[in-house]
């Protein structure tokens, strides 16, 4: 059923994407467009072919969604900025070196706007909330060296708020424990040196309840399992130090198991439609899982591993050893 | 058959999406089998009684000409009337308003079409209502139901067509999380039950709806906001928002008992019923629930009748964690915690093939339960073991499987 991991495939896909650029499917996207480019780039660095999409290119199309106005960045020229395609383009010029084509002030401005009374941040002028936009926020400032205009404790306050009684965190104060919602909050927290806020192993609990007898993880109780929670469960696990807690052989094979062998990348599950969202996230998972072959990622902040380190960004998390093969 | 152009689809397609449509359904392919045998005056729409049929070809066409149109008219929008922007024409505001319908329609996460709505709602070019009825609409599709800047679009909309309730009642800015709530909104029974109706039909068409049951919480909770501001200034509670209360209490629970895979029902539910302690004078004034009918009964029942199902096991976990250990007249209610023992006890001891989940799910139960006493610790070789326990299907006794995670790993 699975089959080692195909990385030549997997890049040739991801290089693929995007040509088509008069197809319904490259408008249909278009609103998620900056986040498409850094998933992709964010597997091509895992999987060691960084340089298999074009630089400059990129590093154009990252600066023609800058809005002038705001400050911040918006998923793809003529749409409004928000802080989610915005640390997406801090994350892609990071990992391009192309930091300084950005005005670091202008855009640590926008960010440090969206902070509400409560601690919380909104994605955009238009004020929705939710704890993604925290860890969008919290993720940004530290790549920009600005975390240090950052009202902390405020920013944690909002985080404990959203502690649920099962461990998990949700997407606001209330909200249902979701994976996902766990990954950007405890991630934050990483970022922010306060790992003492999470009841940890409630959560590593939780968290392990997440992996079904197929090997796969799901993102909620009675879900179905899905790749992507390979990273969201996994980086949380690994920021907690528990990895150990999951059945890694298991998950494994279910994440090789969704590549598709024709036309490459990775689905959410196996059988179906590959996409560049959970290209990344298998990969990463895998990465973190010790893989041969792959590069070191880093949980945190979801980038390659040797670029937080060298920015002196590392935290205290850990990941499987290297397998040397398969 | 699709004659039309993209600009005539679009137009058309707008204008039936501005009456505003109660709910809208993308039909498969160029729609013709509707069309023979509907009326042709929408062509190649259907719309009858406000019930808005598209077929994809055309909403795709559509959608390419609307990118297009979209394009030109969404800088206009940004300033509009000051003096680094163009004066805004009603050609644009029409363009807007048409182009971004058309939009979210095939693609209801467009966020910069709804934003551009939001600019029209705030100029006075869209009626805020019949904004929240088009978005009503767009929450009938399966795509657009699980879109949290749609139910974020209704707050905002909520809270500009109501009022908020007068100080010293109104909520201080730090409470609730920001500006994205309905704390503190004057808004009344005929709203309340739209906005639960919304989220339960956004449930039926996208199941574990994360983001409808989060805009349920928010609504549960500005209502009992209301209520305990009217308690708090020494008022009666209008018996008619209790009414409401009382409804969605019962209507949750109901859709509880039709939903057992549901969890975040269930921790819906298990949130209204903490938002209400039972000495609490608003659950008096309801006159609903008595002892018998706790939260910890209602679960063991749901449990013994559905005893495949995970998310019934992890209510009873919130149940019994947060069941009293004593009642009012301080006896121990340990009789409760006997029963619960009884349930897992039978599901652990059968080796018949029909109850293998409920086993699985009674060995996690029973473990968590012995965590949460400190009966045993937790790490990577006790969850392995636990999960390992859970696979097989000899028959077990909860002390032997206790015993079992409790001894130090060889």
């Amino acid at each position: 059923m699975g089959f080692p991991l195909d990385v030549p495939l997997h890049v040739k896909y991801i290089q693929s994407l995007g040509e088509n650029k008069d197809d319904l499917v490259y408008h249909m996207t278009a609103h998620l467009r900056m986040n498409a480019v850094y998933w992709g780039l964010t597997a091509l660095c895992v999987m060691k072919n960084k340089d298999a999409l074009d630089r400059e290119e990129m590093i154009d199309f990252v600066m023609s969604c800058y809005d002038e106005e705001t400050g911040g960045f918006a998923p793809h020229p003529d749409h409004d900025p928000h802080l989610l395609p915005t640390l997406s383009a801090i994350q892609i010029l990071t990992m391009q070196d192309a930091l300084d084509r950005v005005n670091i002030p202008r855009v640590v401005k926008f960010i440090l706007s969206l902070q509400q009374e409560s601690g919380v941040f909104a994605g955009d002028q238009w004020g929705e909330i939710d704890t993604r936009f925290l860890y969008c926020a919290v993720n940004a400032l530290s790549l920009l060296g600005h975390l240090h205009e950052l009202d902390v404790e405020k920013t944690v306050g909002y985080i404990t708020r959203c502690r649920n009684f099962d461990g998990g965190f949700g997407n606001r104060e209330g909200a249902e424990s979701h994976a996902a919602q766990v990954f950007v909050c405890v991630a934050a927290l990483a970022i922010l040196d306060r790992l003492e806020e999470v009841d940890q192993d409630t959560l590593a609990w939780w968290l392990s309840e997440r992996q079904l007898p197929s090997g796969g993880l799901n993102g909620r109780p009675e879900k179905l399992e899905d790749v992507c929670y390979s990273f969201w469960v996994l980086s949380a696990m690994s920021i907690l130090n528990k990895i150990p807690w999951i059945n890694a052989d298991k998950l494994t094979a279910f994440i090789l198991s969704a590549q598709d062998p024709d036309h490459g990348g990775i689905a959410d599950r196996p059988g179906d439609q590959p996409d560049v969202f959970h290209t990344l996230f298998g990969v990463a998972g895998l990465s973190l899982l010790g893989y041969p072959g792959l590069d070191d990622l880093d949980p945190v902040y979801c980038m390659p591993a040797s670029l937080i380190e060298a920015k002196g960004l590392r935290k205290g998390w850990s990941a499987l050893p290297r397998k040397i093969s398969v | 058959m699709s004659a039309l152009s993209g600009s005539e689809l679009s137009s058309r397609l707008a204008e039936l999406l501005n009456v505003p449509p109660i709910s809208i359904e993308l039909l498969p392919g160029d729609g013709s089998e509707w069309l023979a045998v509907a009326s042709p005056d929408h062509a190649p729409f259907l719309f009858t009684d406000r019930n808005l049929g598209v077929p994809q070809k055309a909403a795709y066409k559509a959608y390419l000409e609307a990118v297009s149109r979209f394009r030109s008219v969404r800088p206009r929008l940004l300033h509009p009337g000051s003096p680094r922007g163009q004066p805004v024409s009603d050609r644009d505001i029409a363009e807007a308003a048409a182009s971004s319908s058309v939009l979210l329609l095939v693609n209801p996460a467009h966020q910069s079409a709804l934003n551009t709505r939001k600019r029209l709602v705030e100029l006075g070019s869209l009626d805020a209502a019949h904004e929240l009825a088009f978005t009503g609409a767009l929450l009938t599709l399966r795509e657009g139901a699980k879109q949290s800047i749609l139910w974020q679009h209704r707050r905002w909309l909520l809270r500009r067509i109501h009022p908020p309730i007068r100080p010293p009642q109104a909520p201080s800015p730090s409470q609730g999380d920001g500006v994205d709530s309905l704390y503190g909104v004057a808004l009344d029974a005929g709203t309340f039950r739209a906005e639960f109706a919304t989220v339960e039909q956004a449930c039926e068409v996208y199941p574990r709806n994360y983001h409808a049951w989060a805009h349920r919480f928010l609504c549960a909770q500005a209502l009992i906001f209301l209520l305990q501001a009217c308690d708090d200034s020494g008022d009666t509670p209008p018996g008619v928002l209790l009414e409401v209360l009382k409804e969605e209490n019962a209507r949750a629970r109901f859709w509880m008992e039709r939903h057992v895979s549901d969890y975040s029902a269930m921790q819906y539910y298990f949130q209204l019923e903490s938002f209400l302690p039972q000495d609490s004078p608003l659950r008096l004034r309801m006159l609903s629930t008595s002892a018998e009918d706790s939260v910890q009964r209602h679960a063991m029942e749901l449990v013994r009748a559905y005893p495949t199902h995970e998310s019934l096991w992890l209510y009873l976990r919130s149940s019994v964690s947060s069941a009293p250990r004593t009642d009012a007249r301080g006896t121990p209610m340990s009789a409760n915690h006997g029963e619960v023992s009884a349930l897992t006890e039978q599901f652990l001891s059968s080796s018949a093939d029909r109850d293998r989940i409920a086993r699985r799910h009674a060995v996690w139960f029973v473990a968590w339960m012995a965590w949460k006493d400190k009966t045993i610790h937790a790490d990577s070789s006790i969850i392995r073991r636990i999960v390992s326990m859970a696979e097989e299907s000899s028959p077990l006794m909860a002390a032997e499987l206790v015993a079992c995670l409790s001894t130090e790993a060889r």
